[in-house]
């Protein structure tokens, strides 16, 4: 079972909320539709969105402002009422539950990063992380050893206590990032969490965040407007157009087979050595293939191509094994060569 | 998402609609404005107030206080509560020694704001013991302490669930226009039926008049919390109450604050005031009573002592706002500074307990009144003349025309007959429309306009012009500016004084209001203007302007009344000097906001430092000019009330005598008549400061 199921999200704003119940009702919606409910009057946020993310995945919402992927994290974390459709949360369903167990379930289950930080100015770095166990009243000690092991974690030893003025911009969102990490949530929701950074801080904590990710394995739901962001953490990506999600895949699908132009559009920068496998462009095993034993040196077949270069540094072919280990084929220079120049 | 809620189609079909009307809206209404002079001189009896069928509903507003009057009881025993609180703690300061109630204010300000406030309010105390009016001023602090609780208590509260409730909102926000815009007096006196004489009556008054400004920033503050911090608590799991306490609250935390040291100046302000209805041994009966004997010295030394309590109150809650913040880093000197203040504070209070000191202050460095007293008058005695003919020149050449019109000035009301005075006019008639039509094709139709309404005000004076024409020029100018419900709401606003039977005192009113508005902006522009240019005048202005803001208005009336009598001309000098505040803070604030880019651009473009200032500046700050001015509108009503008590004519003067006479109605009608006098200004300057942003971003 998924960890986060969303089902035919709507997020409608305006009145008339009967003009796209038939469009609910329906199933399959076409960018038409939403057309006419707009001219109609309805503004339209979020449109029939539905996608499941599995336990320690990375789910990227990508799109340009206005495109409704920040409505849908907000459906998520119910700080947006959906105006139809279900969102299930280890089976269970959110929109339906009481204010008192969602207050429950944002305690323990759901931690969220903000674009601007959303840090309390008038709270220093711990007791900003100490935050959400203060309000399930956790007593002091044990929410103060929990909160310094976070900001330990993010980085920020010795900051403790200073505030959050006092701290430039990636160091606060690192404070943002212990918060949302300090009640052990098992789903991550990350809003746009580093366009408000510069070039070179957001690299460092797309790196870090990565890190972490692979120490705490955690379920998530990132959103993002910069492709290559979205490439370089996601497992898998949903590309949002007018509230419409328009093709939902790996980072490979995206760049590799654009459902149209509109997302061939973005993608079209992305060098392909980026997100193509080795397995992809690898030749398989066969008779004439002449591979030696010597499997230490071996390419991974999940390795992007654009990592295997160093590999040919002083030999033109090498080995390529599957996931077990096992021998699967054989990648030469000149097929990289080859297929750079397709591209 | 939000900004395509903005209904865009809608607003462009308007303009379409409305742009034939508005090509000759202003030839249109000069026609009928003509009309309206001419049907005036034509048959003068249609402008004659007397033969108007008026609404009695100044006995209609009695009527109903009768009935009320039951509730009486219930309402003494509220008030009984109310003022129990102040009883305690005025009996308590009276009771204190001296050295510790001074020692422990200075330690209390100290704490809350820091050295330099808590200077100021060790000389201000000191300043009380010298001038031998500490028990008046106890009295008058208790008065305070306690209106300023409450109000703030009941003001975050409201403002709080405004905040939580928007449908709540929109009932909060004209409520609080209102209580703003309605003369205190007006309501001292149903609260004097309800609850009779009393402190009960003046802390009532306080909390009516002081909540507002909390109310209003609370909401402000709460509604400026960035959406993504009530989220945070949200996603931390925080109960609605715990958001509000732990995330929201300190987050509009300096708002709250400002808010709060608006309501304590405004409570202040109040209690001095209320000192009108029945004395409680406190200064400001000290000062009323003083003024109406007479003496010029003590009304000058106590009126020094409110002038200095509302500036410690004012210092100190304004420092309050970064000192005790909790983001303030308090260096270690202070915090050795604070035990040892708080050490001494008990020790001197146990001193006091142990050996009950007499104080007994040298008689050498008391401050007497009656060195003041003899200063003063020689100057006056020396200087008569001189004031006498400021005052007679300004009221013959400005005041005089604008009250009663040229015509009949020129005329001379005994020598000239009716005819003379009909004929004079059907000239000016004739020769106003040649200017009219000439500055029409020449200039606009809109100047036209108002060219003919200036000219046939100034002929006519503000209360000779007949109510039609009046009505119908401000009705114009409320079309122009926010449409048909603008338009609609001045017609009714002038339509209701005008049948209620205020119309002669509003438009003596609006009359000393205008004059004092006109000379403020007249003076306070330039100041503003040097103020926004100059590093050497700013840090002049500001705390001047800082001064006289947070001094009660009661207070201004003390040397203008003492250098000029009573009269207009006093009352017009202590709006002036009231109203002047705001246009001078405004003026510097806007044309210091204006952005450094298009400054650089216009330079960039060859532009004169004159041009830079003529074409890029003054438009830009013109919005915050307006808003300026909207706020001397304001203030200046608000004096008018108070100037009232200087024998100023006009809706005040109403109010004050059904005060002394105990009729609720008529006060009550006065005050509601002011206070929409003070709404449609505010609405009409809004709409123009409004249309002046719109017409800039297209």
């Amino acid at each position: 079972m998924p960890k986060l199921e969303c089902k035919n999200v709507w997020k409608v704003y305006g009145s008339r909320p009967e003009a796209y119940s038939g469009l609910v009702r329906q199933g399959r919606v076409q960018p038409d539709d939403i057309r006419k409910l707009r001219e109609s009057g309805a503004i339209i946020a979020a449109a029939d969105v539905s996608f499941d993310v599995n336990v320690g995945e990375i789910l990227v919402l990508m799109g340009l402002s206005g495109s409704g992927k920040s409505t849908v994290l907000r459906c998520i974390s119910q700080l947006v009422q959906p105006s139809a459709g279900t969102i299930r949360l280890d089976g269970e369903c959110l929109s339906s539950m009481s204010p008192s167990d969602l207050v429950e379930v944002r305690r323990h289950k759901m931690g969220m990063v903000f674009q601007n930080f959303g840090l309390l100015p008038h709270l220093t770095v711990v007791e900003n992380v100490e935050f959400p166990l203060k309000v399930q009243r956790t007593a002091l000690a044990v929410r103060r050893e929990r909160a310094l092991e976070m900001v330990a974690l993010v980085g920020l030893a010795g900051k403790e206590n200073a505030y959050p003025y006092e701290l430039s911009g990636g160091q606060q969102q690192r404070v943002g990032i212990a918060r949302s990490l300090a009640s052990e949530p098992d789903l991550w929701l990350l809003d746009e969490p580093f366009s408000a950074l510069d070039p070179l801080i957001r690299r460092q904590l797309q790196e870090e965040f990565l890190r972490l990710q692979r120490d705490l394995k955690k379920t998530i739901v990132f959103v993002t407007h910069d492709i290559m962001e979205a490439l370089r953490v996601g497992d898998r990506i949903a590309i949002m157009k007018d509230g419409l999600i328009v093709q939902i895949g790996t980072p490979q699908d995206i760049v590799l087979n654009p459902v149209n132009e509109y997302v061939a559009r973005f993608t079209a920068e992305v060098p392909r050595y980026r997100v193509q496998k080795v397995g992809c462009i690898m030749e398989g095993l066969s008779g004439d293939l002449n591979v030696s034993a010597d499997l230490s040196t071996a390419l991974s077949c999940d390795m992007a191509v654009e990592d295997a270069f160093e590999h040919f540094r002083d030999r033109d072919r090498v080995p390529v094994v599957d996931a077990d280990g096992r021998l699967v084929g054989q990648l030469t220079a000149s097929r990289i060569v080859n297929h750079l120049a397709k591209n | 998402m939000s900004d395509r809620a903005i209904n865009f189609p809608s607003l462009v079909n308007n303009n379409k609609m409305g742009s034939a009307i508005r090509e000759y809206y202003w030839a249109i209404a000069s026609g009928i404005l003509v009309l309206l002079i001419c049907v005036h001189q034509q048959f003068p009896g249609i402008s004659q107030i007397e033969n108007l069928t008026l609404l009695p509903v100044g006995r209609w507003i009695d009527a109903v206080f009768s009935v009320l009057l039951v509730l009486k009881p219930v309402l003494q025993i509220v008030g009984q509560i109310v003022s129990f609180a102040y009883e305690q703690l005025a009996l308590l300061l009276q009771a204190l020694p001296i050295p510790f109630t001074l020692i422990a204010l200075v330690s209390a300000a100290f704490f809350l704001a820091g050295t330099g406030p808590a200077v100021v309010v060790l000389g201000v105390l000191m300043y009380c013991i010298a001038s031998g009016y500490w028990s008046q001023s106890m009295t008058t602090l208790a008065l305070a302490v306690v209106a300023i609780v409450y109000s703030s208590i009941i003001g975050f509260w409201v403002g709080v669930l405004g905040h939580r409730r928007p449908f709540l909102r929109s009932w909060i926000e004209p409520a609080l226009d209102v209580m703003q815009t309605m003369p205190t007096f007006a309501y001292l006196i149903p609260l004097l039926l309800f609850f009779g004489f009393g402190p009960s009556v003046g802390l009532i008054a306080s909390v009516i008049f002081a909540a507002p400004p909390m109310i209003r920033n609370t909401m402000l503050g709460l509604r400026m919390v960035p959406s993504a911090i009530s989220e945070v608590a949200l996603m931390a799991g925080a109960t609605p109450w715990q958001r509000l306490w732990l995330a929201e609250v300190p987050t509009a935390r300096s708002q709250i604050m400002i808010g709060l040291n608006q309501t304590t100046m405004a409570a202040f302000s109040m209690v001095i005031v209320a000192a009108l209805i029945g004395g409680f041994n406190d200064i400001g009966w000290e000062v009323l009573s003083s003024i109406r004997q007479a003496r010029v010295g003590d009304s000058i030394v106590t009126g020094m002592v409110i002038v200095l309590l509302a500036v410690a109150l004012d210092r100190v809650t304004i420092a309050a706002i970064s000192h005790s913040s909790p983001t303030a880093k308090i260096p270690q000197r202070e915090r050795f500074l604070r035990w040892a203040l708080a050490i001494l504070t008990v020790l001197i209070g146990m001193w006091c307990l142990v050996y009950r000191p007499e104080v007994s202050w040298p008689d050498s460095w008391a401050i007497s009144a009656q060195g003041v007293d003899e200063w003063l008058s020689g100057f006056i005695t020396k200087y008569a003349s001189t004031l006498a003919e400021i005052k007679a020149t300004f009221f013959f050449y400005f005041l005089l025309p604008l009250k009663i019109g040229v015509g009949k000035l020129l005329a001379g009301s005994q020598m000239a007959t009716q005819q003379y005075y009909q004929m004079n006019a059907a000239y000016l008639i004739v020769a106003l429309l040649g200017i009219s039509v000439l500055l029409a094709i020449a200039v606009s139709t809109r100047a036209s306009f108002w060219f003919m309404f200036a000219s046939a005000t100034l002929y006519f004076g503000l209360t000779g012009l007949p109510w039609f024409v009046m009505t119908f020029a401000v009705s114009a100018l409320a079309f122009h500016l926010g449409g048909r419900r603008l338009a609609a709401f001045a017609a009714l606003v002038l339509g209701f004084i005008l049948l209620t039977g205020q119309w002669e005192s509003a438009s003596i009113s609006i009359y000393i209001c205008g004059a004092g508005v006109i000379i403020s902006i007249l003076i306070g522009t330039p100041i503003g203007i040097l103020a926004a240019k100059s590093h050497f005048v700013a840090p002049i202005v500001r705390p001047v302007c800082d001064f006289f803001q947070s001094i009660p208005l009661f207070v201004f009336l003390i040397p203008v009344l003492m250098l000029f009598g009573v009269g207009d001309f006093t009352g017009l000098l202590a709006i002036v000097a009231y109203s002047i505040i705001p246009i001078v803070r405004y003026t510097e604030e806007g044309l210091r906001q204006v952005p450094e880019v298009q400054r650089e651009a216009a330079i960039a473009c060859g532009c004169t430092p004159r041009q830079v200032f003529l074409n890029v500046e003054l438009p830009a700050a013109m919005p915050v000019l307006l808003l300026g001015i909207n706020q001397a509108v304001l203030f200046s009503l608000a004096m008018l009330a108070i100037a009232s008590l200087v024998g100023t004519a006009g809706l005040g003067q109403t109010i004050y005598v059904a005060l002394s006479k105990n009729q609720p109605g008529i006060g009550l009608l006065a005050g509601i008549c002011m206070a929409l006098i003070g709404i449609l200004a505010d609405r009409i300057l809004r709409a123009s400061t409004r249309l002046g942003t719109l017409s800039e971003a297209n």
